[in-house]
């Protein structure tokens, strides 16, 4: 399978490569990146036997055609399920299938969630740009040529890792619609007063349609969280997940691709463990925030890291080869019948 | 912690460095809340000492304004040992009277005020009560120092400017401002490499580009080098934009002792 490539023959708006990100560069403005949900990234690896340095397509909002080029291309699909199929035959989220030379995948709009992960035995194989093939598109770093994928882009596959003899089928892990999002304490809460600090938890807040990898704006009925600093303000480093408090009042929270500094005070930052599921909650879903300590934010890290570790022990084998399952489920794709549907029920997590 | 400052300190510093977690995976080392040369060398006197000193599962560090980041590998390094050998390190001198980084360099940027090039010098002349002309040479006057390089690729904060140009950022942010575009805000110059948004009101733009991908290291100016602004024409402009378009410098930097 060598010298097979992923050739994009129709982009989603929002195609990106990612991996685990690139630190190194925080001192010269550049944010360590990577993709938003690294534990639906990790599920790509495990399922394909790849390295954890390995890079795959995030994708948010709808996908695109996809098709092998130059050879047959194993592929595996995580993170937020979208529909996809193959011909006529529908593919599942959380396994490994193969994809054959000429083939094409097809990838449709997300049922649930807002960041799929589109990965190729043996990983993207772009040239890294400082240590990592993780794209920022406003930087223009990375990916390639630092941009959004689109049509006619040919990504060549990596030499194909440790693949499963059998592909696996890994179990819903669980995280996503998660409504209540961890937080710990940070360098600037004490510029919040007391009274705004307890407000801001006691509030519910929306997911606003304001959102890509660089922050997440909240909205909220209740009245703007009140700050005391203002627009002259000295900038100081900003952390992933930091929930930043702008003079709207209004929260945004600062995700992968975020600016590396900033002058707005934040109120609290998402702990590590919750960014995969806070980074998939889709506009208008109400999540509120809860305190806990810094030892609870790194119990539920080595949680994670442990849940990563176990990913192809917890995955069973797939008993049915997809390329067997009869076609019933392709009339609903076609006709526009989405999450909910029963026919699509162990595909959508939403 | 007392922010007040002791006679020999600089107003803004803290009597000691407070270290405070950043997420679950960063500490915060702040050694003052000003904007302040003093409060700035110790950021970064303390990130060179922490690069030489290599903490184990330190994944980065960062100096800004007034701190250093450390972000590390919270599933390897506790922090709490982490902040003992930080607050190790950290009493080892007196940070705030750390003098600036030897070997710093002395860069001059050539800089088109006004015009297209700089759309908000008009406004802050008025604001200013001064002429274009006037504020113009009053910010390349300065010679000024990068307080740190953050919030997008090679974007430089510099400074301190003279107390006029002691304003607030705009409370509309604009859109987008061009690379090279030179905005003030709070006696702080910013200088962006890339595309960005800013709520800094912007007076002129330079040619030179501190990030720039085709060349090795990306990266040219480092917290703590010097800046001097230097007014061109808009034909001296175009002449450095060709230069550097063909991968040259306006100008080699000057090495500081």
């Amino acid at each position: 399978m060598s010298g097979a490539s992923l050739k994009i023959v129709a982009a989603g708006p929002a195609l990106t490569i990612q991996d685990r990100g690139r630190p190194g560069y925080l001192g010269f403005g550049v944010s360590a990146g990577g993709a938003m949900d690294r534990f639906a990234l990790a599920e790509g690896q495990a399922l394909l036997g790849n390295d954890a340095e390995s890079a795959a397509i995030e994708m948010t909002g709808t996908g695109g055609r996809f098709t092998a080029d130059g050879g047959d291309l194993w592929i595996a699909l995580t993170g937020a399920p979208f529909r996809a199929k193959v011909g006529e035959v529908v593919q599942r989220w959380r396994t490994a299938f193969l994809l054959r030379a000429g083939e094409v995948l097809e990838i449709g709009p997300a049922l649930g969630g807002n960041y799929g992960y589109l990965s190729v035995g043996g990983g993207i194989d772009v040239p890294p740009v400082l240590g990592s093939r993780a794209t920022q598109p406003r930087a223009g770093i990375g990916g390639l040529e630092g941009r959004a994928l689109k049509a006619g882009d040919v990504l060549p596959a990596g030499k194909p890792g440790n693949l499963p003899e059998t592909p696996l089928l890994l179990p819903e892990a669980g995280y996503f619609g998660k409504k209540e999002i961890r937080v710990i304490e940070g360098p600037q809460s004490h510029l919040f007063p007391s009274a705004e600090r307890s407000r801001f938890f006691a509030t519910e807040f929306r997911i606003s349609s304001a959102m890509d990898r660089m922050g997440v704006r909240l909205d909220t009925d209740a009245d703007p969280i009140r700050t005391e600093s203002g627009l002259k303000a000295i900038s100081d480093s900003v952390v992933l997940g930091d929930l930043q408090v702008p003079g709207n009042g209004r929260p945004i929270a600062l995700m992968a691709d975020r600016q590396p500094t900033g002058g707005y005070p934040r109120i609290a930052t998402i702990v590590s463990a919750d960014i995969p599921a806070f980074c998939q909650l889709p506009p208008g879903s109400q999540v509120r925030f809860t305190q806990v300590s810094e030892k609870d934010a790194l119990d539920a890290l080595r949680r994670m890291a442990s849940d990563i570790k176990g990913l192809r022990r917890s995955a069973r084998p797939l008993i049915r080869d997809p390329h067997d399952i009869p076609d019933l489920l392709s009339y609903n794709l076609i006709d526009g019948v989405v999450a909910g549907s029963p026919a699509l029920q162990p595909e959508t997590e939403a | 912690m007392s922010q007040t400052a002791e006679p020999d300190r600089p107003e803004g510093a803290y009597d000691r460095p407070v270290i405070r977690f950043a997420g679950d995976s960063a500490l915060l080392v702040e050694f003052g809340n000003a904007l302040d040369p003093a409060i700035n060398n110790a950021a970064i006197a303390f990130n060179a000492r922490l690069k030489r000193a290599h903490p184990e599962h330190v994944v980065e560090t960062a100096a800004t304004n007034r701190s250093v980041l450390v972000c590390f590998d919270a599933l390897e390094r506790d922090p709490d040992d982490l902040r003992t050998e930080l607050t190790d390190i950290l009493a080892e001198a007196d940070w705030l009277a750390a003098p600036p980084p030897a070997g710093r360099r002395l860069w001059r940027l050539p800089v088109a005020y006004g015009g297209a090039h700089g759309p908000d010098l008009a406004a802050l002349a008025d604001l200013m009560g001064m002429g274009e002309a006037a504020v113009a040479e009053a910010h390349a006057a300065t010679r000024q120092r990068v307080f740190m390089v953050g919030f997008a690729p090679g974007h430089l904060y510099t400074g301190l400017l003279p107390e006029a140009f002691d304003l607030p950022r705009l409370s509309d942010i604009k859109p987008s401002v061009p690379p090279g575009s030179i905005s003030v805000a709070i006696r702080q110059s910013v200088v962006c490499s890339t595309t960005i948004p800013t709520g800094w009101r912007t007076v002129g733009r330079t040619p030179f580009r501190t990030f720039d991908l085709r060349r090795d290291p990306a990266f040219m100016i480092e917290a703590g080098d010097e800046i001097a602004f230097e007014p061109v024409s808009e034909a001296d402009y175009r002449r450095f934009d060709h230069m550097v378009g063909e991968g040259r410098l306006p100008y080699e930097p000057e090495v500081l002792a």
